[in-house]
């Protein structure tokens, strides 16, 4: 198992925190633009570009919704997305373990 | 502005760091995400349960101080509902607070689920007032109005947790629901004053249990 073996999509890190923090919501849940932002500690740019590749990928899903007349902009993890993020985890979790790697550096 | 707006902007500035990353760091991420994230978006329920276990334990505790000398039993003293309604402000006001903290800008169905559940609360709790009132002008003894007003509010709320536990999974809050129900009945077995003295040690302790366990829970 190599690096190279990571979804490259998920492997980098403010995709990474990204999927994570979608993940700890319920199914069914969504995660406001804005509260996003404030979590990740992102600009609205970089955050709207990675959730855009995120979104190019099938991982997650965003949707316009009105929160007391205001629009936001609701944010989830796609089922494709959870899977993904599993797969991810089951590669990393292998990539540390392999010799090379679990050696103390 | 949109809270999208002029987002074209900032792409091109910072935005790409696809390189660099080694599983390591990527494990450290995780990690560290995962943590930031469980403490942002879950509701403190160990302290909500502990804050309404306090108004059963003090707030039933002190209805029952002033009523339990009563022979025969006439109504809860003045200062004793005043310090239920103290306790239930606190009470609302760290639910609300501790709900403000972990579920803004969360949307969806758990968003519905717990409005489903606080409304069913506050219609049950309406309605038990409601009919305590009605039974009193229509003359019924105020021991039975008594056993209708310390016990009413319980069973509602173990009918919205036992429901909402049940239809949910959350075996927590079906545990408490179901312990309400059963002591509702058993405390009505013991009068109006002794209804009082039951239903603030034993609702009192099962909140508090059910918040030792969904903590343990979180923690595992």
């Amino acid at each position: 198992v190599s690096e190279d073996e990571l979804d490259p999509v998920i492997h980098a890190p403010a995709r990474l925190r990204l999927m994570v923090t979608l993940a700890t919501l319920r199914q069914g849940d969504n995660l406001s633009f804005t509260r996003l932002q404030d979590m990740i500690g992102l600009t609205p740019g970089n955050l709207i570009t990675h959730l855009r590749k995120l979104d190019d990928a099938g991982y997650v899903q965003m949707e316009k919704a009105s929160n007391g007349g205001t629009p936001v902009t609701a944010v989830s993890l796609t089922r494709d997305g959870r899977i993904a993020l599993e797969r991810y985890r089951a590669a990393l979790r292998k990539l540390l373990d392999t010799p090379d790697m679990a050696r103390p550096q | 502005m949109s809270e999208t707006a002029g987002m074209r902007n900032g792409m091109d500035m910072g935005a790409d760091d696809d390189s660099g990353l080694d599983a390591r760091s990527a494990a450290a991420i995780m990690r560290d995400a995962g943590r930031l994230a469980k403490s942002e978006l879950t509701v403190n329920s160990p302290l909500l349960f502990l804050s309404w276990g306090l108004v059963y334990l003090l707030g039933y505790g002190a209805v029952w101080l002033g009523v339990r000398g009563q022979h025969p039993y006439q109504a809860p003293a003045g200062w004793s509902l005043g310090v239920i309604a103290g306790l239930v402000l606190i009470a609302s006001i760290v639910t609300a607070s501790v709900l403000d903290r972990a579920t803004a800008g969360v949307g969806g169905e758990s968003s519905r689920r717990r409005r489903i559940a606080f409304m069913s609360m506050a219609i049950g709790w309406i309605a038990v007032i409601a009919l305590a009132i009605g039974l009193k002008s229509a003359g019924v003894s105020a021991s039975t109005v008594g056993v209708i007003g310390a016990s009413g509010p319980i069973l509602v709320a173990g009918l919205v947790f036992a429901g909402t536990g049940l239809t949910w999974k959350q075996w927590p809050d079906f545990g408490l629901g179901a312990w309400l129900i059963a002591l509702t009945v058993g405390g009505a077995f013991a009068g109006a004053a002794g209804a009082w003295g039951i239903d603030a040690v034993a609702a009192g302790v099962g909140y508090l249990a059910a918040g030792a366990i969904t903590g343990w829970l979180a923690r595992s």
